[in-house]
């Protein structure tokens, strides 16, 4: 490396006080021309950006300082205790068996209760014990289902001999 | 009274003292701003970049190893936030400055002289690739070590030195 090379590479650091030159160094840049237009570039880019305000410094610690305290301040992250990819399967599960429910109920439904638009079903169901009796004992069972009140109809007990007043004023009497 | 490193008021500011900081953002601010907008920052953004410059490197101290300067660590954060911003904005505008090149008579050394010396190194240092740029601000304006440089950019020392020689040699033609 020559003198001139050393000198540059250590102009920045002379310049920022660093270091010092040597007496060596003092004499070669006031002769040397390349070298004093190096020292002068370097004089130069210290000065750039001076005339630039960066902001006061005291109002930008302040903004950093509100800051932070914010994000000290915020509340914490929930981290769940479990990861989420553990629970996803049991969404899954849920969600397939009530799918499962949804369309099996119905069926298991319809074959435990009579459903309205076969009403023949559930009587012969019920009715089975009368498969013994002779046709004129059904005859008279069946003039009895006639009389009687139908199926699905509620009658409430006690009130099939009552007329229409004293209907009335029972219900006029529950009315209040 | 011994002014304490940046390292020291780092280890204060960790311990609790809130005014470790201050003094950091006093100390720092300036040169932070000066070396931003020299390497193309606009000088309406300098102070936004210095102020998250800073929020970061407080933000992430926790993280931070001490394996380089404080002032290294918070210019290569500032670095990437000029860059990130630079690349939103495609750019600055540069302003062609061949006709201020005429140095006035009158005040060949005075103020205005200087002034064009800076708006000319500006203008080339545009024209420099931006990590000789960067490297050349570092060391000719900061007064940094190429270790320290090497730090800040993610480069190493010995590419350091060669873009900083590089950047010198082109720029000198300006102070002759």
């Amino acid at each position: 490396m020559t003198l001139c090379d050393g000198l540059s590479d250590r102009m920045p650091l002379v310049a920022a006080g660093r270091v010092h030159w040597t007496d060596e160094e003092s004499v070669h840049l006031s002769s040397c021309a390349d070298c004093a237009a190096g020292w002068q570039l370097i004089a130069v880019a210290r000065r750039l950006g001076a005339a630039v305000p960066a902001g006061d410094p005291v109002g930008i610690a302040a903004r950093v300082r509100e800051r932070l305290a914010a994000d000290a301040s915020a509340p914490a992250k929930v981290i769940p205790l479990r990861p989420r990819r553990a629970t996803g399967w049991v969404w899954g599960l849920a969600l397939a068996a009530a799918v499962v429910l949804a369309v099996a109920l119905p069926r298991w439904r319809s074959t435990m209760v009579p459903s309205r638009s076969e009403p023949g079903a559930g009587s012969a169901q019920s009715l089975s014990e009368l498969d013994d009796l002779s046709a004129s004992e059904l005859e008279a069972v069946l003039k009895e289902f006639d009389t009687g009140p139908g199926i699905g109809e509620s009658a409430p007990a006690g009130t099939g001999d009552l007329n229409t007043d004293e209907l009335e004023r029972i219900l006029r009497s529950m009315e209040g | 009274m011994n002014q304490r490193t940046d390292e020291e008021l780092v280890a204060s500011y960790r311990a609790g003292e809130e005014r470790a900081a201050d003094e950091l953002v006093t100390r720092l601010a300036t040169p932070l701003g000066r070396f931003l907008y020299s390497a193309g920052a606009y000088p309406g953004e300098v102070e936004d970049l210095v102020q998250e410059s800073f929020y970061k490197a407080f933000r992430a101290l926790e993280g931070w190893r001490g394996d380089s300067s404080f002032k290294t660590w918070l210019f290569r954060i500032g670095t990437n936030l000029a860059r990130d911003a630079h690349r939103r904005r495609k750019g600055r505008e540069w302003v062609a400055i061949e006709d201020h090149d005429v140095a006035d008579p009158a005040d060949p050394e005075g103020e205005t002289g200087a002034n064009e010396l800076e708006e000319r190194l500006m203008a080339e240092l545009e024209r420099l690739p931006r990590l000789q740029r960067e490297v050349f601000l570092l060391r000719a304006q900061q007064g940094l070590e190429y270790q320290e440089i090497s730090e800040a950019l993610g480069t190493t020392p010995g590419s350091a030195r060669v873009h900083y020689h590089h950047a010198v040699k082109r720029l000198k033609e300006l102070a002759r």
